[in-house]
Formats: C-alpha cells, sequence, structure tokens
C-alpha cells in the first residue's frame, strides 16, 4: 500500500471534515494510507505577499522543516489555500538563502532548511492512481462542474495541472461542465467585514453554474465551500472532489452528513446509477 | 510596476471593481506618480488577493503583490485595521470556520 | 563587606538596572528581599504554582532577554532583571453555566478570535517557564481540538509571559484557561474524581472540619500548624 504523507489544514479539522472523511475512504479504495503530518500547524492561510515580514513566513516553513524531519518527500495537501502557500513558501525556501538565514532561526530545534519537500496538490495523486488502479465508475449522464477558485489555479508558476478536476471527474464517468466563472474569485475573506460582497460573488458563480446546466459543483477549498454554502440561493449542491469521485466508486463513509448545502438527491441519484 | 503600460486589463479582469473607488490600474498610477499615500482608497481593503489582475497583466506586472504593500503599507502600518477583532460579535463569530478568520486576520490587521 | 559576606560566594544582581550584591544560591525573589526590596505584588506561593512572579531577565554578555519564575529560579552573576507581576492581557467575561457552552473550538474562537492571528513563531513555548507546548495548543484551537489544548495547557500557571512576547497579541494563558473549564465541565468524560469531590463538599462531609479551623483561636491554630501531617513527596 502506497502511503501519502498529508497536511490536512485547519479548514478540513473544523467545517470541511466531510472533504478529510471522504479523503481517508477514497485513497483507502485506491490503495493509499493517508498519513497525517504529525503536529502540523496552522499555514496562514494566505500567502504572504510582502518581503520583508519574515516572521509570517515561518508558519508554512515549519511545516515543510516537520515533513521533512518525518523523511517526506512530498507533502500532499488538500485544501487549496494551504496548496498555494505551502508551494510557495517550499519555493521561497529553496530560492531565497539570505532570508531564509533569518527565518530558519525560528526552528532551533532543527537543522536549517532550505527546501527539499515537493507540495502537491491531492487531485494530482488522485488522477494517477485513478488510472493505475484502473476502476472505472460507470458512465453516466450526471453534469458537475469543478470550481476551482483562485489558489488552486492562480498564479500560473503554482497552478495544479489544467483542467485536472473536469479530468479527473470524467475518468470516473461524470458529465463535466466549464463554465466561465470556474476560476473566479468567491470573496474570500470579506465575509466578515462586507458580507454584501461574498453575496455578490457568490450569486454571480452560482448562477452561471447552474445556467450552464450544472447539477453539482465540486471543489477543494474550505473558504469557497463556506461562502458558497452560505449565500447558497439557488441550492445548488456542492460537493467535495473526494466527495464526487466516492460516489460514483461505491465508496461508502464519505462524511457526507458534513456538507453545509443541500446534497440529496443528486448523491443519492449519482450513487444509485446502473 | 515600472513596466505598466496603462492598457486597464487588471481593472478589466478584477471581480471587485465595482466596490472599488480606485481602480486597480489608477492604484499603480497613482504609486509611479509618488502620490499613494495621498489618496484616501478603499480600494487595497476590497482587493482579495485573487491574482485575476496579474494572470492577465501583459506586462507581468504583480499587481496583488502592489496592492499588500499598499494595504501594509499605507494602511495596517498606521495603524488603521480593517477587521476591529474586538467589535466582532461573539454570535457572528461562533458560526465562522478558521480559515475564515486566519486568513481575514492575517490581510486586516497589523 | 560583614562576616556572612566573606563566608559565602556573592553575585551582581541588578534590579531595575540598580546594583546589589546577593549570596549566591538564592532565588531571584529571596535575593530581592535580601537587598531589601519588601515583595507584596509579584510574589504568592513562593512554590512556583502561583505563576505571579514572573521575571524577564538577561546574563550579562548574553543578548537574550530570558524570563523565569522569581521564586525558582536561582539568580547568577550580572544578571539583570524586571518583574512582571501582572499583564494587562485581555480576559474576557463568560458564563460558565450559560446554556450554549460546550467543549467547542467555535466558543473558544468566539470569546478570543485573535488566536487566528498566531505565526507559529514559537516565541510563547521558548519562553513558558513550564515549558509547555503552547504554540501547539493554539493551532489546536484552529485544529478544533479543545481536549488538545486544555491537556497540553493542564500545568499553566497564567504567568502570562507567553501572551507578553506574543507578536499576534494572544493572551494564551486566559485562552488555555477557558479552553481547560469548558473541557473539564463539557468534555465527552467529565473528571470522576472531581465530580465524587464535589459531591462529598456539597453533602458536607468537610463543613464539621472547616467550622473547626475557623472557630480556632491563634495559639490553637499554631499548635494545629506545628503538628499537621507532613506529606513528604
Amino acid at each position: 500500500m502506497e502511503e501519502m504523507f498529508f497536511y490536512p489544514g485547519c479548514g478540513l479539522k473544523s467545517g470541511a471534515e466531510g472533504y478529510y472523511t471522504s479523503i481517508r475512504s477514497v485513497f483507502a479504495k485506491l490503495d493509499v494510507n493517508v498519513r497525517e503530518l504529525p503536529d502540523w500547524n496552522c499555514c496562514g492561510a494566505v500567502y504572504p505577499l510582502s518581503t520583508d515580514n519574515l516572521i509570517q513566513r515561518g508558519a508554512p516553513i515549519r511545516n515543510l522543516v516537520k515533513a521533512r524531519s518525518q523523511g517526506a518527500e512530498v507533502l500532499y495537501v488538500a485544501c487549496s489555500m494551504c496548496y498555494n502557500v505551502l508551494k510557495r513558501a517550499e519555493q521561497f525556501a529553496q530560492t531565497r538563502q539570505e532570508e531564509m538565514k533569518r527565518v530558519n532561526e525560528l526552528f532551533e530545534e532543527y537543522d536549517d532548511y532550505s527546501g527539499g519537500v515537493e507540495i502537491r496538490h491531492i487531485s494530482e495523486l488522485l488522477l494517477e492512481r485513478l488510472q493505475v488502479v484502473d476502476i472505472l465508475g460507470t458512465p453516466q449522464e450526471k453534469k458537475v462542474a469543478p470550481y476551482y477558485g483562485c489558489t488552486l489555479v492562480r498564479p500560473a508558476e503554482f497552478a495544479v495541472p489544467p483542467r485536472i478536476l473536469e479530468d479527473i471527474l470524467k475518468t470516473v464517468g461524470y458529465t463535466t461542465i466549464t463554465f466561465r466563472n470556474t476560476d473566479r474569485c468567491c470573496g474570500a475573506y470579506h465575509s466578515i467585514n462586507r458580507p454584501d460582497i461574498t453575496r455578490t460573488r457568490v450569486t454571480e458563480i452560482l448562477t452561471d453554474a447552474v445556467n450552464e446546466g450544472t447539477e453539482a459543483l465540486i471543489l477543494s477549498c474550505p473558504l469557497c465551500e463556506y461562502n458558497l454554502a452560505a449565500f447558497n440561493m439557488v441550492d445548488l449542491p456542492i460537493l467535495w472532489l473526494t466527495q464526487a469521485v466516492g460516489l460514483v466508486l461505491g465508496v461508502s463513509d464519505l462524511g457526507l452528513e458534513y456538507n453545509r448545502s443541500v446534497i440529496e438527491p443528486f448523491t443519492r441519484e449519482a450513487s444509485h446509477h446502473e | 510596476m515600472h513596466s505598466c503600460v496603462h492598457c486597464g486589463k487588471c481593472s478589466a479582469a478584477c471581480p471587485f471593481t465595482e466596490w472599488m473607488d480606485v481602480l486597480p490600474d489608477q492604484i499603480i498610477r497613482n504609486i509611479q506618480l509618488g502620490r499613494i499615500e495621498e489618496i484616501e482608497t478603499m480600494t487595497p481593503w476590497i482587493c482579495a488577493s485573487c491574482f485575476a489582475c496579474m494572470a492577465t497583466c501583459p506586462m507581468g506586472v504583480d499587481i496583488s503583490k502592489l496592492m499588500n504593500a499598499v494595504k501594509e503599507k499605507v494602511k495596517l502600518r498606521k495603524g488603521e485595521d480593517w477587521t476591529r477583532i474586538d467589535e466582532l460579535p461573539e454570535t457572528t463569530l461562533r458560526e465562522m470556520p478558521q480559515i475564515l478568520l486566519v486568513s481575514n486576520f492575517r490581510k486586516y490587521t497589523r | 563587606m560583614n562576616e556572612n559576606e566573606q563566608d559565602q560566594q556573592m553575585v551582581w544582581l541588578f534590579v531595575l538596572d540598580r546594583p546589589y550584591k546577593v549570596p549566591a544560591g538564592l532565588t531571584i525573589q529571596d535575593a530581592m528581599e535580601y537587598a531589601g526590596y519588601k515583595l507584596t505584588r509579584g510574589v504568592g506561593c513562593r512554590g512556583g504554582f502561583c505563576g505571579a512572579c514572573a521575571t524577564v531577565y538577561r546574563i550579562e554578555g548574553q543578548y537574550q532577554l530570558k524570563a523565569d519564575l522569581a521564586c525558582q529560579k536561582v539568580v547568577e552573576d550580572g544578571m539583570h532583571i524586571v518583574t512582571i507581576p501582572f499583564t494587562p492581557a485581555n480576559k474576557k467575561q463568560y458564563d460558565i453555566d450559560a446554556p450554549d457552552m460546550k467543549a467547542d473550538a467555535g466558543i473558544l474562537l468566539s470569546y478570543y478570535p485573535m488566536v487566528a492571528r498566531c505565526v507559529s513563531c514559537n516565541r510563547c513555548n521558548n519562553i513558558c517557564p513550564q515549558e509547555l507546548e503552547v504554540m501547539e495548543a493554539m493551532n489546536a484551537i484552529l485544529q478544533g481540538d479543545v481536549e488538545r489544548t486544555a491537556r497540553l495547557m493542564f500545568d499553566c500557571i497564567q504567568c502570562g509571559l507567553c501572551s507578553m512576547r506574543c507578536p499576534g497579541e494572544i493572551p494564551q494563558f486566559h485562552i488555555a484557561q477557558l479552553a481547560r473549564r469548558l473541557w473539564g465541565k463539557y468534555g465527552e468524560s467529565p473528571d470522576q474524581m472531581l465530580t465524587k469531590r464535589l459531591g462529598e463538599i456539597t453533602a458536607g462531609k468537610f463543613d464539621e472540619e472547616y467550622d473547626t479551623i475557623m472557630g480556632a483561636g491563634r495559639e490553637e491554630l499554631q499548635a494545629m500548624y506545628d503538628t499537621r501531617e507532613l506529606k513528604l513527596a
């Protein structure tokens, strides 16, 4: 059984438990053991864009240091925001030696870090395993649309492979829809100060998806999921990537009870196809 | 920043311009003219660092980074937090996931 | 130099930058009293449990500002100190018996949302005189694990040094206290011994003993104290 070093992030522990549950179940079906990085800490959720505020680099890089100390060569991340932060932090560690001298002082209990842990999104391993294991879902009429949001695809340098979510969903038998707003921001952290902005953004995204014939929205970002579900005026089912995959592969225990939006009857129909 | 040709594609790509009083390309112009600290604007708060501007810029300007610099240097360092943590109602906070609090506080508090 | 000073080794202690020659081997607290300070605040149990005597110090020739408890840390030569008897950190008022209270990270975050400002810099761990994993305890809240916070911070003595050091201005010690209270009261397994003892107190098991002590005069109390049962660890 293959093992994947896994960084869940705070989202998957609080709010997005359905994502974590379905990751465990689906990867178990694909013969991959999910090994959670011990003692991981919050990555900071947003990548620090200022070059001189080095203390904010500490949080993501500390996780990389811990991963290396566990012997991890690759660290898999499920949350889009964590993925972006950790992937950019790894590049920072590899390329910014001067700044890293100072950042490393934060981790006195560990050897200095200068990169060495590859950050990958779970979708990358998911697609690879689906191709290797050769379990295919039955082709079906269900139309689903991936919602990438921002941090999975931008900046381009740190993006997951193009159309990877469509590829995964097609592989297991869905019909996919790529809609205009698939990578347009949901309003992110505006939900505290200006929920009106988030509401407008979410309504535009969901309306667009529904107009294109989408029956369920598939995503991997806990902040997007929170916002989309909070302002889901059109009652579009919103599912985690691994839940959508698990449904058609006949995987049980997908943590569907945690979902914030109404997902029936979509999930029942998708899992009882012939 | 100096390579900006003011084509306005960033402002066209930005999903948040309807709430901005100064458009992203105008922010760049004000930085170029050295008067960014003088203008009154909400724009750096409204930017959500979604990188849509950066992805569309033909000159490869990292506009999100510039916007962040304006936010940190012009706003936050003058002690102006946009999120007043002390004033957030407890009932609201109970509903909010950690990822929202962490990202918001990172962007909007000193 | 008196006779006493000739007999034992003396070291220099600087209190708020005033130099005092004090006997080596004393704790900071005893040394301050030796130097003539009458301690009324910033002193408590003298046994390392109450957290009242947090003290920041630096040793001459070293750049680090370190911290410890004045009642535990032994003076070193060239030690510069300032006591931190109180940390004006934000402490929230709450009703632990309120119907919506539960052992849930959301409750902690609703009173102390600034936990989300943690940058995992580890300064709190470095300064903690109890050597607790404070940073991990704060991260546990972000991960929704109140039990872990409560357990990691079980030995917290509320000295407040962590929050003095924190770049995120997080009052870790107050947060940990609420975490322990929530877990203790609403956690999956309420402490059985605590429940038993509370029952005994309510049933009046100790009333007689209590009344005897409260009714005793000074000499009687002194006699009780002198003949008390000593529990040697």
